[in-house]
């Protein structure tokens, strides 16, 4: 009985010492949300982006065919 | 010090009302209608007092004298030398709306969440010493005015065949960006200033020295360029969308390639840096000779910190834990009552591969965190040059799969071991039979070799060679290992062994702690060259 005693109280010491890890580090480090990733953000400045008179013209064109499908 | 036009008394900024108001007559003054009679002469430049810290170096510049008898950065209790000195006026401010209750309100918000943070960042007393500092930061405002004309392509797909043409697309652009910031001090941690972010610039003001009126303000020492290419990139970023949607409205196929650089040039896109002053509540927590930086953002209150753990509050943690996990323990135990100590070291083995595999992964993280590779202010100091990220998401999977190439090997074939173990355990064959015993020489070596290859990554770590709690750890894996050659079916052996194994683990993560603490408390940026700050109160955790 007292092996039993001594090894489930080590058994639950290791857990709780790995759990209590995870909780210090959880909580003291904030998690990131996405725009504080180390970019700007554009909330809080002010813009105004525009484009005018867009033309799409043609330059060259490319046609392959698939390879036949065996199924 | 600005002085009171009706009876001469000390004037300073009150939050509340946004105006210079006489503690003495309680008369009240729009800030842009107070100068010092210097201010007015030369209008480029404004006289304020620098203060010094002779413990750590930091400068700061302050109407009051208050600040003659504390560092706000390194926390010391000193006399702080002074001297009239005429600074760079900045173009904009942003005055403070938070006033220091609700900066308090706010970081305790905060706190709650770290259960285990030291008490002191939860004392009255400690938060009383949060001041209101403005942090120098640059404020970019990029424009973009020309005719471009871009590669674009037109992809179709009818089943059997497929079709691209290349098209160009050619338009005018025009664009503004105004507010675009990033702080100007290497004694800020960009970390810090994007958590707090955003500041609005709606509210910015043309700077007015009288601002500066009973607060501190910061001064500025990163230059202008480390930030620019970031403030352009997000331009380009803005107008490539712009132009693929309008573009997108002629053919909805259309798939623009456009790198940065080349962005820039049909766009014409072009960037001017003006120096802002940004208010943030700022506090230093100090223990020992680093510092844990407090910040609350003065105009949303939004507030950030890196906490420390306490170590006697994570000691009680683990206490209590363990006795709430004590019963179900024993109840699984009682399960393998014939066979309870070799189920003891199969299961603390088990455990153990947790405990250095989370070491292992921590060391790596942390050792990036260390080198401080990706604060770009920091890097520009070190290394001289701009720092510019790699935004490309491929290339950067790319690099992370080159760089833990032989990381992702070895672990998934220690997870194939891991599991075979485990079914050997749960099937209960035999736990003193060879192939047992095979198994645990095997993860007792594996976890050596996690031990070995985290402390030497630690080894790389800055003031990382005063923590042993590894090698704690790696002893009792040579225990372990020494005890399956010796005499594997000894049962008091294996009881031995998996509390050595347990106590290992205690210690190693023990480290992880410690150096958790480590890097979520700065070095005071001039506290290096100086030689340390001897005499500084310290709080003892």
């Amino acid at each position: 009985m007292p092996i039993l005693i001594i090894c489930s109280l080590f058994i639950a010491f290791f857990i709780a010492f790995i759990l209590c890890f995870f909780i210090a580090k959880i909580t003291s480090t904030p998690a990131k949300i996405k725009a504080e990733q180390g970019e700007f953000e554009l909330s809080g400045i002010k813009y105004n982006c525009v484009a005018k008179n867009i033309k799409v013209v043609s330059k060259a064109a490319m046609m392959y065919q698939k390879p036949y499908d065996q199924n | 010090m600005f002085a009171c036009k009706n009876c001469g008394g000390n004037i300073i900024y009150d939050i509340k009302s946004k105006k210079l108001v006489c503690k003495i007559c309680n008369s009240s003054f729009a800030p842009e209608s107070i100068t010092k009679e210097n201010d007015s002469v030369d209008y480029d430049y404004f006289e304020t007092t620098i203060f010094t810290c002779p413990q750590c170096g930091a400068k700061i510049m302050c109407e009051e004298n208050e600040a003659s008898s504390f560092c706000t950065y390194c926390s010391s209790s000193t006399v702080l030398t002074s001297r009239i000195s005429k600074e760079k006026k900045p173009d904009y401010i942003i005055p403070f709306e938070k006033t220091k209750e609700e900066c308090i309100a706010s970081f305790k918000k905060i706190t709650k969440k770290a259960i285990l943070a030291p008490n002191e960042l939860k004392d009255e007393k400690i938060l009383d010493k949060f001041k209101a500092i403005y942090v120098p930061y640059w404020y970019y405002d990029v424009s973009q005015d020309n005719h471009f004309s871009v590669s674009a392509a037109e992809m179709y797909n009818n089943g059997a065949s497929a079709f691209t043409a290349y098209v160009n697309v050619t338009g005018d652009i025009n664009g503004e960006f105004e507010g675009l910031s990033r702080d100007a001090s290497y004694n800020f941690s960009d970390d810090l200033g994007e958590r707090i972010a955003p500041f609005f610039s709606s509210e910015k003001k043309k700077f007015y020295p009288s601002y500066l009126s009973g607060f501190y303000a910061d001064v500025s020492d990163v230059p202008s360029n480390v930030y620019e290419h970031e403030a352009v990139e997000l331009a380009n970023d803005v107008a490539r969308e712009v132009v693929t949607g309008e573009a997108k409205a002629e053919n909805d196929k259309l798939k623009i390639y456009l790198s940065n650089d080349e962005a820039t040039k049909q766009f014409g896109t072009t960037v001017t840096a003006k120096k802002a002053l940004y208010p943030i509540w700022f506090m230093s927590f100090k223990q020992k000779k680093k510092i844990a930086y407090m910040t609350v953002n003065g105009q949303t209150g939004r507030a950030a910190s890196d906490f420390p753990v306490s170590i006697p509050k994570f000691l009680l943690a683990t206490i209590i834990l363990t006795l709430l996990l004590f019963l179900p323990a024993l109840g699984g135990m009682f399960l393998f009552y014939e066979t309870a100590p070799y189920m003891f070291l199969d299961v603390t083995l088990l455990l153990s591969i947790a405990a250095y595999i989370i070491y292992y992964v921590q060391m790596k993280i942390m050792q990036i965190k260390d080198a401080d590779s990706e604060d770009a202010g920091k890097f520009y100091k070190k290394y001289g040059v701009v720092y510019i990220k790699n935004k490309d998401k491929n290339e950067v999977f790319k690099k992370m799969l080159k760089d833990s190439l032989w990381d992702i090997i070895i672990g998934a074939v220690y997870v194939l071991i891991v599991i075979s173990f485990m079914w050997d355990t749960l099937s209960i064959l035999s736990l003193t039979g060879v192939i047992d015993v095979m198994f645990k020489i095997i993860l007792s070596f594996g976890n050596l070799v996690l031990a070995v290859v985290g402390f030497i990554r630690g080894g790389r770590l800055k003031n990382s060679s005063k923590y042993y709690g590894i090698l704690v750890g790696m002893i009792s894996l040579v225990i372990v290992l020494a005890g399956q050659f010796i005499a594997p079916q000894n049962k008091y052996l294996c009881i031995a062994c998996g509390m050595a194994l347990t106590l290992g683990c205690f210690f190693t993560i023990m480290d992880l702690i410690k150096y958790h603490n480590e890097l979520s408390m700065r070095q005071p940026p001039h506290l290096r060259r100086r030689g340390g700050d001897e005499i500084a109160d310290t709080y003892n955790m």
